[in-house]
This record gives structure tokens, C-alpha cells and sequence, in this order.
């Protein structure tokens, strides 16, 4: 039996609670998020290995130009999901500050970066290789679609069965 | 021997110098090994080198040559000199715990928790000793009935007053508990009250800790080493007792006094005592972790609830039940009371509005609320209704069933299509009426010229919707008509000049029933004789009613007589051309009767 946190994280509007959403049993109301910048979700799993966990996964709110991540939140955390918008490439330009942010308050942490709103951008990425050298600590990249369920369980699995393993 | 000699002095001089030379350097540095001044003053210098060359080859060697000496030294300083060395030491103390705070603060906090806690703990019963010595001595001073009883309980349980208040007042009730992770925000031991658990603990958890960061963050900005330690919500609050990798969060219904806060600590306290490296080396793998045996320290917080619910069920409560259902008794009375007198009144506000006296509203009063019901036929009155009776003392609440029915005619309608109606029906010649309109019967007064008008009347004013009873005080009067018709000296004819006024005549009739009778009275101006006046009188009315027959066929009857006298108020000397006339009027038949 594990329980631990998750963070996701990214840039405001990458759809960081729709793919919460899309994947938990029950979660708190959102509006906790404009209150005190954060929205708890929870969602039991099972590893490959038949292990099960308790996963907590903290939705904070996302950043902007004019507010940064609070980085208290990240404290503690098993591992992160850094979010960037298909759409947008300036979330995408971004997601090397997230890893750098995460990092320095978990250093050994594994990081999934989930390029979500696959079903608005058809045109093929080739910038996967990129990405994932951008840190050693990147277990995995996914192209997700919060509306069409692309991935999203793929990618919470992912992280579960990587830290059970650490374990 | 001497050439011996001569030959060594010859062969060995140099050496022999060199050897004599020698023998005088050793005797210098014998007689200077037997002086030690002169020994140290030689070594001295070389001594730092000697030792950094040797702590430079063999640094264990040097260690383990040393350690035993400076050991000795320093527990022989110590105990020769702790005053000295406590002046020399305190200067880095504090800031050695400055430093130790800032890299290992966690650490320093589970190390001092127990210490501090127990401290604290200490610090908080004196004070709270000292606070009931004083409510005691208030207690003491103070008399009522309540003091009284106190005292009573007081002296046959043996404790003191002040004890029994905070006793008594003291329900705080632990409804959960939760170990949580400081970082990760994770459970780590839960326990619950059955009866009322909370919802999704491993969430509340983790909303508790954002906010703990959250709030945390803002106090360290502003004041360093503190931290939140409780969040309160209604009735109920989160005390929040922090360690250095954990805190326990205890969520509180009711009041909570010192004692639930001292209970809380002392856990926590055995929880960092007993499992700290637990908790401190924890990383998500529940496996192994001690949680049960946390489970079992925290649950014991829970247990006073289910104490005090034994107690309750002991409690002697079977006596009271007399006095209750007396006191239940008086009270019904009394609201009964209250409710007719709160009825009577309603009832007569009600009556006393003029747009709701005439609907029937019954209203029911039960201990201040008031039901209204009836019918009514527009929201309004419904509403005025409702309006008008809140306002009155002891009214409380109002349930308003009045049904609105929008057949039920309003009133003012009525009375507003009866003003039209009947001032659309006197416009018509004949007609003269005025109403009185009381809901929802109406009068009508006034009069007709004939029956025929006075049931169109009757039969109009019972077409408008919600008149129940017409009261009908309708009187008829024909055309008051008195026509005169003049006839020349000894003539009985009519005159040319007399026709326009018989047609108009002959108009009117047409216009009325056959009720009507036509009554002609024939005068003459009494010259010549009584016989022949007779004739001419009666010959006068008879060709009126000849010539009314004969140009226009009426449904009346026509009644003729002959007045053999002067016509009322006519000088038949002066004006004699003035008593020859006939006389026409109309009277009414009622019943069909004749005159």
C-alpha cells in the first residue's frame, strides 16, 4: 500500500483540470483553486506489479505573466505532470522553467510531460526528442486530449507504476 | 711506544685534531643534554614543523597519539575550570542554534518537541491552577439559587466548584483525528469518530496541508518560527499541533478548553517520542510503517465522548416526567389561549378591511402560525390579506392557503359593470334607475314607464357575472303626459292644428305596453245647456280616441269620459276657448286590473 502527492503543473489555461477530471474518482470543488491556488483530487490505483496506491494529486493554478507558481505546493511531492498546450508553444517554451521549478524543490523527482489538446493540433511534433532532453529525471512524453481521453490514463499510470517501482 | 706514538702523531694528526675537536663538540652537547632549558631552547623551533611533517605522513597515527591527551586535558580543564569555559562557550551557543534551525530545522524541532511540550504543558496547568483558585474565590463570594446548587454538588462530590464549571462546560467532542505527513500531505494514521466520520479523509488532508503552506508562507514573511494552529469553521474547529515531519490534526466539535488542548499535545508528544524516525524517514511506502500502533495512541482522544453518553443513560430522568407532562399541560393551556385571543384579533383585522370583509377568510392559529384559508378572486387580495395580519403581536409566521379563483368576481368589477350598465340603460326614454350594490346582492331602485323596460332591466343587470340576488325595487310610472287638445265653439272635431300633437302622442304609445291605459276626458266651456254639453264632452274624448285608433294601431287601451264641469284651474268666462279640450293622460294597470 502506497500514498503519496502529485503536482501538476504549467501555464495557465493548458487544461491541467481537465485532465484531473478526466481521470479521478472525486475531487474537491474547483473553486478552491481561485481561493488558495490549489485543488485536491484523489484516485486509487493498482501497479503493474499489483500494488495499491493512493494517489493525491494537487491541481495548482496555473501561472501567468502576472503570478507565479506558489512553491510550497510542490513540496513533498512523488513526482510531477508538467502540462504545456499543444496550441500554444509558449507553454511549450516554458515547460524547461516548470522542470527547473519542480527540480528544485524535489530533486529526485520524476517528471511526465503531458502536450495536451492533441485534438485541436493535428499537425505532427517532432520536438518529443527535444523534450526529453531536457532533463534526466523526464520518465516519458504524451500528446493528450483532455476532451477525447487521449492518453490520460497512460500517463497517470505511468507515474504510478514508476515510483511504485522506486519503492 | 714513543715512536709508536711519534708515528700516530705523525701519521693521525689530522685526525687526531679532528677526534680531539669531536670529543669537545660531544662534551659541549652532553653537558647540554644534562641542562633542559638549553634542549628546549634547541627544539622549540622544529617542533610545529616535526608535527605538521608528521600529521602530513600518518594523520591516524598523530589522532590516536593525541586524542587520549586532549581528552585528559579537557575533561581536567572542565572540571578545574566550568566557569571559564561555560564565559568562553555561551557567546557560540545561540548561534550554533541559529545555524542548526536553519539547514536542520525539522530535526531540532522533533528533538526539542518532548521537552518543550511537557514545558509548556507544566507552564499551562499552573496558570489554570492558579485561574480556579481565583473563579473559587468568586464562586465563594457570589449567592443565587444556581451558586447554591453548585456549592450542594460541589461538597457531595468532593471537588471544587470551579472544577465542576469547567467539568460541566468542558463538552469539547473529537470527532477525528489525522496524522499527515508535513511535506506530501499524505494520512498517515486516522482515527474516527463513528457516529459522525468525516468525508474523503486523505483530502481533507491534503487541503488542510495547502492550506497550512499557504497561511505558513504568509507568517513566515512577517514573523519568523511561527505557525497556524487552528482553523475554526461554525461550531467546530482544527487544532493543529505542528512537529518537524508531521502534525497531527484533531477536528473539534464544540468548545475546546484547555484540557482537549493539553490531551491533544500529550499524544502528539508520545507519537514523536515513540515513531519519529517513523515519520521522518517516510516516503509513501505504507509497508512497514507503524500506523496501527498510532492508530491505537490517537484513538484513546476519542474516548471521552463515549463516556459521558454512559453517564447520561444512568441519569434519573424517570422523576422528571410528572413535572414534564404537568408543565406540557399548563403550557398547552396557555397556548391555547394565546391562540384564540391571536385568532380574534386576525379575524377582526380582516373584517375590519373594507376589500375583504365580504369574502369569507377563516383563519387557524397554532403557538403563532397563522393559516389563512377561502377563496378570494385576485392575488391581491391574498396579498392584502397576508399584509394586513403580519404586523398584529404575536403573529409568527403566516401559511396563506386563500385560493384564488379567478370565477369569483371581484367586487369593484361588479360594481363598476353595474355603474356602466345602468347608466347605459337610463339613457334610454323610460328608464330611471340608480343601485345599491351590497356583494353580492344588488338592489335596484327607480322607475319605468312599463313593465316591458323594467324586465329588460332585470334581465340586463342579471347577465353581469357574480351578482347571487337581484332586489328589485323598481316602480313603474308611465310618461307623466296631461295633452291637451282644443276644439273650436260647439265642435267636437279635431282641429288640423291639434294633429301634430295626437302624432306625437300616437308616437309615444307605440313605444309602451299594452299596461298602459290611455284615459281621455273630454270638458266643455259650459255655455249652452247641460244636455247638449253632455253630448259634446263625451263626443270630444271619444273622437280623440278616434283619431288616435284611427292613426296608429296601439296595443293600450283607450279609456273615454266625459266631463260634464270646467277643467281645474281654467276661466271659462275670460277664457272659454281654453275649457274646450279634452284632457289625455296614461295610468298604469298593475295586475292587468282596470280602472
Amino acid at each position: 500500500m502506497f500514498a503519496y502527492k502529485i503536482v501538476m503543473v504549467g501555464d495557465f489555461g493548458v487544461g491541467k483540470t481537465s485532465l484531473v477530471r478526466r481521470f479521478v474518482d472525486n475531487s474537491f470543488s474547483e473553486d478552491y483553486l481561485s481561493s488558495i491556488g490549489v485543488s485536491m483530487s484523489k484516485k486509487q490505483l493498482t501497479s503493474v506489479d499489483g500494488f495499491n496506491s493512493t494517489m493525491m494529486l494537487w491541481d495548482i493554478e496555473g501561472r501567468t505573466e502576472y503570478k507565479q507558481i506558489f512553491k510550497q505546493y510542490l513540496v513533498g511531492a512523488k513526482a510531477f505532470i508538467i502540462v504545456a498546450d499543444l496550441t500554444r508553444p509558449d507553454t511549450i517554451n516554458s515547460i524547461d522553467e516548470h522542470i527547473n521549478l519542480c527540480l528544485d524543490s524535489v530533486a529526485d523527482a520524476p517528471i511526465c510531460i503531458a502536450l495536451n489538446k492533441s485534438d485541436l493540433e493535428l499537425r505532427d511534433t517532432n520536438f518529443f526528442d527535444e523534450l526529453n532532453n531536457l532533463s534526466e529525471n523526464i520518465i516519458s512524453v504524451h500528446k493528450t486530449s483532455a476532451k477525447e481521453g487521449n492518453s490520460v490514463n497512460e500517463i497517470f499510470n505511468k507515474i504510478n507504476n514508476t515510483i511504485v517501482e522506486k519503492f | 711506544m714513543n715512536e709508536l706514538n711519534q708515528l700516530r702523531s705523525l701519521l693521525l694528526h689530522e685526525e687526531q685534531e679532528k677526534l680531539h675537536l669531536l670529543q669537545k663538540e660531544l662534551d659541549t652537547i652532553s653537558s647540554e643534554f644534562r641542562t633542559p632549558e638549553l634542549i628546549t631552547n634547541r627544539l622549540a623551533p622544529l617542533f610545529s614543523s616535526i608535527l605538521k611533517r608528521s600529521h602530513k605522513d600518518n594523520e591516524a597515527l598523530i589522532l590516536e597519539v593525541f586524542s587520549p591527551i586532549v581528552n585528559t586535558l579537557i575533561d581536567k580543564s572542565y572540571e578545574t575550570s566550568q566557569d571559564k569555559i561555560a564565559k568562553q562557550i555561551a557567546p557560540l551557543i545561540s548561534v550554533a542554534i541559529k545555524e542548526q534551525i536553519k539547514s536542520q530545522k525539522d530535526d531540532v524541532v522533533d528533538a526539542l518537541y518532548p521537552v518543550i511540550g511537557s514545558m509548556i504543558s507544566k507552564y499551562v496547568s499552573k496558570s489554570l491552577e492558579e485561574m480556579l483558585n481565583s473563579i473559587n474565590q468568586q464562586i465563594q463570594s457570589g449567592l443565587s439559587f444556581e451558586t447554591l446548587k453548585r456549592k450542594i454538588k460541589a461538597k457531595s462530590k468532593g471537588v471544587s466548584e470551579a472544577q465542576l464549571l469547567l467539568d460541566e462546560n468542558s463538552s469539547a467532542k473529537i470527532r477525528a483525528i489525522l496524522l499527515i505527513h508535513k511535506e506530501s500531505g499524505v494520512v498517515l494514521a486516522e482515527a474516527q469518530d463513528l457516529h459522525s466520520p468525516i468525508n474523503e479523509p486523505e483530502m481533507v488532508a491534503s487541503m488542510m496541508t495547502a492550506i497550512r503552506s499557504f497561511v505558513n508562507d504568509w507568517i513566515d514573511k512577517n514573523e519568523s518560527q511561527s505557525e497556524i494552529g487552528e482553523i475554526e469553521y461554525g461550531g467546530s474547529k482544527i487544532v493543529i499541533e505542528s512537529g518537524g515531519h508531521s502534525y497531527l490534526a484533531a477536528i473539534v466539535d464544540g468548545p475546546a478548553y484547555n484540557k482537549t488542548y493539553e490531551k491533544i499535545r500529550n499524544t502528539f508528544e508520545t507519537i514523536v517520542r515513540d515513531h519519529g524516525d517513523d515519520i521522518r524517514e517516510f516516503n509513501g511506502d505504507m509497508r512497514g510503517f507503524p500506523n496501527k500502533e498510532i492508530y491505537q495512541k490517537i484513538s484513546l482522544l476519542l474516548d471521552n465522548s463515549s463516556k459521558k453518553v454512559e453517564v447520561k443513560k444512568l441519569h434519573p430522568i424517570i422523576f422528571l416526567i410528572p413535572i414534564l407532562l404537568f408543565t406540557l399541560f399548563m403550557w398547552n393551556q396557555y397556548l391555547s389561549n394565546l391562540n384564540t385571543s391571536l385568532k380574534n384579533n386576525i379575524n377582526e383585522t380582516i373584517y375590519k378591511s373594507s376589500l375583504l370583509t365580504i369574502y369569507r377568510i377563516e383563519s387557524q392559529v397554532n403557538n403563532g402560525l397563522v393559516t389563512l384559508s377561502g377563496e378570494v378572486p385576485f392575488q391581491f387580495h391574498k396579498e392584502l390579506a397576508q399584509d394586513i395580519i403580519k404586523n398584529i403581536d404575536g403573529v409568527k409566521n403566516i401559511d396563506n392557503k386563500l385560493i384564488v379563483l379567478p370565477t369569483l368576481n371581484n367586487p369593484m368589477q361588479i360594481s363598476s359593470n353595474l355603474h356602466y350598465l345602468v347608466n347605459g340603460l337610463n339613457l334610454d326614454d323610460g328608464i330611471n334607475i340608480t343601485y345599491i350594490y351590497n356583494y353580492p346582492s344588488v338592489k335596484i331602485v327607480g322607475e319605468t314607464w312599463d313593465i316591458s323596460r323594467k324586465n329588460k332591466v332585470i334581465e340586463k343587470i342579471k347577465k353581469i357575472d357574480g351578482i347571487k340576488n337581484i332586489i328589485d325595487k323598481i316602480k313603474i310610472l308611465p310618461p307623466n303626459l296631461k295633452q291637451y287638445i282644443y276644439f273650436d265653439s260647439g265642435s267636437t272635431e279635431i282641429s288640423k292644428i291639434q294633429d301634430k300633437s295626437l302624432i306625437d302622442l300616437i308616437a309615444l304609445l307605440k313605444r309602451l305596453d299594452s299596461n298602459i291605459t290611455v284615459n281621455i276626458e273630454g270638458y266643455s266651456d259650459n255655455f249652452g245647456t247641460t244636455e247638449a254639453n253632455k253630448k259634446v264632452v263625451l263626443d270630444r274624448a271619444k273622437n280623440v280616441a278616434a283619431f288616435i285608433k284611427q292613426y296608429g294601431s296601439i296595443v293600450q287601451e283607450i279609456n273615454t269620459v266625459g266631463k260634464n264641469t270646467i277643467v281645474d284651474g281654467v276661466d271659462a268666462v275670460n277664457e272659454p276657448n281654453k275649457a274646450r279640450c279634452a284632457i289625455i293622460t296614461l295610468i298604469y294597470r298593475e295586475n292587468n286590473v282596470r280602472i
